[in-house]
């Protein structure tokens, strides 16, 4: 009696512990038992059927199990205060890529065995959705760097997009290219009239004949 | 360059009303090498001095360039010309014959030349450089082109004129650079398309 009462206590005891992490089926319960109890007696279905009716002390046992699992892996609960570094924490995480094999060792443990995770979730979410509707410069700027140039002005809180200076000067080849003119020169040493019909009437008062020089181009220019 | 010379400036000033004009615009090709070195140049063009009386009618036309001496001598000429015309009754007629005589004597001038043919100086196969003006205007490829201004495109202009009688300048303009001076003003390309604008034409 003693004996069998010590079994079901180890029994649930174990069924805890695999439980507890790994939710166990009932025949890993029951190879468990037949280990433990074969030297001693047959374990019948109807043993196993009262070893997890009988667990009615779970919620006991649990507490000290959580708190040996906690210490083993070095698990310092983390204290309402603690939230800013987890806040740091995460957005380290979501602005960086967070494939797992870039992952850290230290974050899966903290995913892991993070008991508060949920509890921290929901502010830390709160928190980060509140300050990217504000605009903050690291995630904006990542996001920047992913569009089209053509949309980052248009992004919030991008300042650094507003201020990029505008294209670069035209060299001054290019000015040359675009602007270049004929360069005036000074069309001889002969007084010019400035047209034919002016030309004819001053012919008809002096008696001298017209001289009309004609050409491509203007002739006070240097490229004619 | 010409007009630049005081001797050529002072003789056209004092026997001449001079005026000049642009029948078009001269094409220009730039060449950027893009280490800071342009080059600029004319790409085709032509120029023509006319003598008129002082109603605009055309008494001659020097087609081309001249050298210096070349030009004043044929200045000198038209001015002789220009006091026989006045003296005349029937002016046209005069012209008229005028310039037949002188295509003729030109043309057989023209058969001359064309025996020395072969003497001719060959064009320059490397970039030509002169320290001063005078070096330009003693240039033998330049001496030989106003000579053959003077004989081959002036005997094609005393035809013209002789056939067309007395004409203003805005009349034989077109038919004088086309025909004559090989750059037509009507052409955008000015007769330059096929090399401009499809230089492999001639090699395929």
């Amino acid at each position: 009696m003693v004996r069998r009462m010590i079994l079901v206590i180890l029994a649930c005891l174990a069924g805890t512990i695999v439980s507890n992490s790994a939710h166990a089926p009932e025949s890993v319960l029951r190879l468990w038992l037949w280990d433990k109890a074969a030297p001693y007696s047959f374990i019948e279905d109807s043993q196993v059927a009262q070893v997890r009716g009988s667990d009615l002390s779970k919620s006991r046992l649990e507490r000290p199990l959580k708190s040996i699992l906690i210490t083993r892996s070095n698990y310092v609960p983390r204290p309402a205060l603690a939230l800013r570094p987890v806040l740091a924490e995460t957005s380290q995480v979501a602005t960086q890529p967070s494939s797992p094999s870039e992952r850290q060792p230290s974050q899966e443990k903290v995913s892991a065995f993070d008991p508060g995770k949920r509890l921290l979730e929901s502010p830390v979410k709160a928190v980060l959705a509140e300050h990217n509707e504000r605009g903050s410069p690291a995630l904006n700027q990542n996001a920047a760097m992913n569009k089209p140039q053509g949309l980052r002005s248009s992004l919030p809180g991008n300042e650094s997009a507003k201020t990029t200076p505008p294209p670069a000067a035209p060299t001054e080849m290019e000015k040359k290219g675009d602007d270049w003119r004929n360069p005036p020169v000074a069309p001889g040493r002969v007084r010019w009239h400035r047209s034919f019909a002016l030309a004819c009437q001053a012919a008809q008062r002096s008696g001298k004949p017209v001289l009309l020089f004609q050409l491509l181009g203007q002739l006070d220019e240097e490229f004619t | 360059m010409l007009f630049s010379d005081e001797k050529v400036a002072e003789f056209i000033n004092q026997n001449f009303e001079a005026t000049w004009e642009s029948v078009r615009p001269v094409p220009i090709v730039r060449i950027d090498f893009g280490n800071g070195v342009t080059v600029t140049r004319t790409l085709n063009g032509n120029i023509a001095t006319y003598v008129c009386l002082a109603d605009g009618t055309v008494l001659d036309i020097l087609p081309g360039l001249y050298s210096r001496e070349a030009y004043l001598s044929a200045l000198s000429a038209l001015l002789q010309l220009h006091r026989q015309v006045l003296r005349q009754t029937d002016m046209a007629a005069f012209l008229r014959e005028y310039h037949r005589q002188a295509a003729a004597q030109l043309l057989a001038a023209e058969k001359t030349m064309a025996t020395t043919a072969d003497e001719k100086t060959p064009a320059p196969t490397r970039p030509v450089h002169f320290a001063s003006a005078e070096q330009l205007r003693n240039w033998q490829v330049l001496q030989e082109d106003a000579r053959a201004n003077e004989v081959y495109r002036r005997a094609q202009v005393h035809q013209l004129l002789a056939t067309t009688g007395p004409v203003q300048p805005k009349q034989i303009t077109k038919r004088l650079y086309r025909d004559i001076l090989h750059a037509d003003l009507d052409d955008p390309y000015l007769g330059l398309e096929p090399i401009v604008n499809d230089p492999l034409r001639n090699a395929r």
